[in-house]
């Protein structure tokens, strides 16, 4: 085992956990409300998790137990059976009994020592559910057949449980037992002892005592049953028939109270079963445990539990599991950031102070404290950092759903689960990456008939991937479908009036145009070969997070989306720059160098030559309309965002600086090319440079006032896409 | 079979008698203290009665010597102790010695 898989493990519980907590939450919404038909969903889909997610682990007893409440769910899900009272009082120890399954199965060796009471409650709890199983004709059908259990022809098997207080009640099991000598021959007796306490701790008034019996009679059912008709007030009787299948003695061994190793022991020994049987049957219910101790030949005493040892157990496995996951409040996090945020602001205040005094003992004392500050920041975001797998694994839901829907066959490829990510990101990223995915399995992957036409695998793959990439978070949409259609398109651009008739469009650029607003409508969602639906409402919802959307296609080979989104939302390292009196803040994982600007550089056009690339750029000043003197020297900061590159143009060069994103106004909100604000330590405003929106500005302007030149200018010609950082399906 | 220690119970092994019963069985268990590898007997010759209650006891002292690693073995079993054992199917779980059953 190692410490990868550890980890996933580890995961796998806090998101059952998690999990559970939901399902938890939405039995009681829905005790409150019974027609909350999303909340079931939810209900669900938590439950399908857990199965799903126990499944890949291999906690089989997990899988066995939550596919029950799963196929309840299911049955009230599709209106079969309603969401009443009762039905949600059943449910919710369920829940806490797969609470106890994960502890149990959390500690090395728990679940093993504490098989038979996990059993014991397993049993009583379906025994709950049943009424809501009801399994129909047609599944019965459809399950294998179970062998038959050949060696019972004949016998009966009775398991007889007596109470503590036969005795004292003045019977005597023994009689009853000598009685059934007279219906037949008893082929097999034993008496199950395993309740029995130590000589010193019982009260030898008491009956601890159980029997399996075979007896071999003409006698029926209730000419059995007669026999202990006098004590059935202090009996659990239990009868199988002799023309019995396995499933019947697997049901037994379910209900009674000893261990499974213990009585399937009792059940092969008598005859009923062969070891072979009891394995089989097991492992077809997925109980594999069971059949192969017994073919290890278990000793039986091993599995006595001891009570108090289990209730020791029980409460170690909770604390451990305790001690590796601490849930904390959201809005406690938060509020840990914004203090971590206003340190790093106080403390640029600090050092600033400290420079100008110019006493070196506490410039370096301040440092220290500046680096300290650092990494507190860097903790505190980390604390906010989630896994993106969660979210993508919504998604295996909807595309089953959704291609079932459509008959479309689709495997759905996930990688990269464990990325890590701001969790108001993850959150505010699901919806657009849930239209994405519909799109992809909507409108991108084709019907197996077309596939096959088309010389392709008749299932359609769809790849949803993620990883981290020079401060930030690549998240990537990829299908092998048909591609997007240039021609209709750019089409339909033209008839919805967005770009000119006969503009000279590259191909890249008649992709980025399914994310104008207005490009596309619902009405034509099924007209348009390719995608389109609401992709500027993605789009902005990207933008939103600071983010950049791309799109990369081959026709009849399939479509990337390649988001590109920050780590955190809260606080950036920036870089300082100055422009008249003015500071701007560009994030520094997108600066790629600085330069100093000269005059054999081309500036006049815009473009500079940096060593044999063609860059265009922005100056600044121009851009926010800074009315101040000209230095004589001037810099550029060459910034990327994906593929593209340009550079900025300042006055000056003032280093690197954290940065706590402090929002902007309502007023500034609509400002191009501005991402936030933030707080300087002289306690002036800096504002943040929204450099995506920069480049694409970059872009256009080299595209109004010099088409001729655009070939060198685009900063999003296609050339660009095949980039390193951005895979595309051209590759 | 080296013998470690050997009891010889009379009266009867039901269950009025069963708690009297017990306490000469843990006396004579703690007496003996039985260690790993060590046989014990009990002669059930002078039993006059028993019934499930004594079963019980019998089962619950093989199974605290067995726990201590030790061996018990019944003999002389009377009449009345012969039939239960048979009827439970005990013979193997208490260790009866067929032979000296055969004697009483």
């Amino acid at each position: 085992m190692n410490d990868e898989f550890d980890q996933a493990r580890g995961t796998f519980f806090a998101e059952s956990r998690e999990m559970l907590q939901q399902m938890e939450e939405a039995l009681l919404v829905l005790e409150q409300d019974p027609a909350d038909i999303d909340t079931l969903h939810a209900l669900f889909r938590a439950a399908h998790t857990i199965k799903g997610s126990a499944g890949l682990f291999g906690y089989e007893r997990i899988v066995a137990f939550t596919h029950r409440v799963e196929s309840v769910l299911e049955r009230a899900r599709s209106g079969q059976i309603a969401v009443d009272g009762p039905l949600l009082s059943v449910l919710l120890p369920c829940t806490d009994y797969i609470g106890g399954l994960l502890s149990a199965a959390g500690e090395q060796g728990a679940e093993d020592r504490l098989s038979s009471k996990l059993d014991r409650d397993a049993a009583s709890l379906i025994e709950r559910l049943m009424p809501y199983l009801a399994e129909t004709a047609a599944q019965a059908a459809a399950a294998p057949p179970l062998p038959k259990a050949v060696h019972t022809s004949g016998a009966w098997h009775l398991s007889l449980r007596l109470s503590q207080e036969v005795l004292r009640n003045g019977l005597d099991p023994l009689g009853f037992i000598r009685y059934l000598d007279t219906l037949g021959e008893v082929v097999f007796l034993t008496a199950v002892d395993d309740a029995l306490p130590s000589l010193a701790q019982m009260d030898p008034e008491a009956c601890y005592l159980g029997f399996e019996i075979r007896i071999d009679t003409a006698a029926g059912r209730e000419k059995i049953l007669s026999v202990f008709e006098f004590m059935r007030e202090d009996c659990t009787l239990r009868l199988v028939p002799p023309d019995a299948q396995v499933r019947d003695y697997v049901q037994l061994i379910e209900e009674l109270p000893e261990a499974k190793e213990r009585l399937g022991e009792i059940l092969v020994t008598s005859g009923a079963l062969t070891a072979e049987e009891l394995g089989s049957t097991l492992s077809q219910q997925g109980e594999r445990r069971l059949g192969e101790a017994l073919m290890a030949e278990h000793g039986v005493s091993q599995q006595v539990v001891n009570a108090a040892l289990v209730k020791q157990t029980e409460s170690r496995a909770n604390r451990s599991e305790e001690s590796r996951f601490v849930r904390v409040q959201a809005d406690k996090l938060d509020r840990l950031i914004n203090l971590v945020g206003e340190l790093v602001i106080a403390g640029a205040g600090a050092n600033l102070l400290a420079n100008r005094a110019g006493d070196p003992q506490l410039v370096e004392s301040t440092d220290n404290i500046s680096t300290l500050v650092e990494e507190i920041r860097n903790s505190a975001l980390q604390l906010r950092m989630v896994q993106i797998g969660e979210t993508f694994a919504r998604f295996r839901r909807v595309v089953r759903d959704v291609s079932d829907g459509l008959g479309k066959k689709i495997d759905l490829e996930i990688r990269g689960a464990d990325t890590e990510l701001d969790k108001s990101v993850v959150e505010k990223i699901a919806d657009p990456l849930m239209h994405l995915v519909r799109n992809a399995v909507d409108h991108g992957i084709e019907t197996p008939e077309k596939r096959v036409a088309a010389g392709k695998a008749a299932t359609g793959k769809l790849t949803l991937s993620a990883c981290h990439d020079s401060g930030s978070v690549l998240i990537e949409v990829r299908d092998d479908g048909r591609g997007l259609d240039r021609e209709r398109i750019l089409q339909k651009a033209v008839e919805r009036g967005l770009v000119p008739p006969n503009s000279n469009l590259s191909d890249q650029e008649i992709y980025n145009l399914i994310f104008m607003p207005g490009f596309s409508t619902a009405e034509e969602v099924t007209d348009l070969s390719g995608r389109g639906v609401g992709m500027d409402v993605v789009k902005r919802n990207i933008d939103a997070l600071r983010g950049s959307v791309q799109v990369s296609t081959v026709a009849g080979k399939g479509t990337t989306l390649t988001i590109r989104l920050p780590l955190t939302l809260a606080i950036i390292d920036g870089f300082l720059v100055g422009i008249g009196n003015a500071s701007y803040v560009v994030p520094l994982d997108m600066v790629e160098e600085c330069i100093e600007l000269h005059a054999e550089m081309d500036a006049a056009h815009d473009v500079i030559n940096l060593r044999g690339t063609p860059l265009p750029f922005l100056r600044l000043r121009d851009t926010f309309e800074i009315e101040a003197a000209q230095p004589e020297r001037e810099s550029v900061v060459v910034v990327r965002a994906g593929a593209s590159r340009a550079g900025l143009v300042v006055d000056r060069l003032m280093g690197e600086f954290q940065t706590v994103i402090k929002p902007l106004g309502k007023l500034f909100r609509r400002v191009q090319g501005i991402g936030g604000s933030t707080i300087l330590g002289n306690g002036e405003v800096a504002l943040i440079l929204d450099v995506s929106a920069l480049l694409e500005r970059t872009a256009a302007a080299r595209r109004d006032t010099n088409p001729s030149r655009r070939n060198a200018a685009l900063t999003q010609a296609p050339s660009a896409l095949q980039s390193p950082g951005v895979p595309t399906t051209a590759q | 079979m080296n013998l470690d220690s050997a009891l010889a119970l009379d009266g009867e092994l039901t269950a009025p008698y069963a708690n009297a019963q017990r306490e000469r069985l843990l006396n004579w268990v703690e007496q003996a203290a039985p260690r790993g590898g060590q046989h014990l007997q009990l002669d059930l010759a002078a039993i006059a009665e028993m019934d499930t209650a004594g079963a019980q006891l019998l089962l619950a002292l093989a199974k605290e010597l067995r726990g201590r690693g030790a061996e018990l073995a019944i003999v002389n079993p009377s009449h009345a102790v012969a039939g239960v054992l048979a009827t439970y199917r005990l013979h193997a779980a208490l260790r009866l010695a067929q032979t000296q059953g055969a004697q009483a």
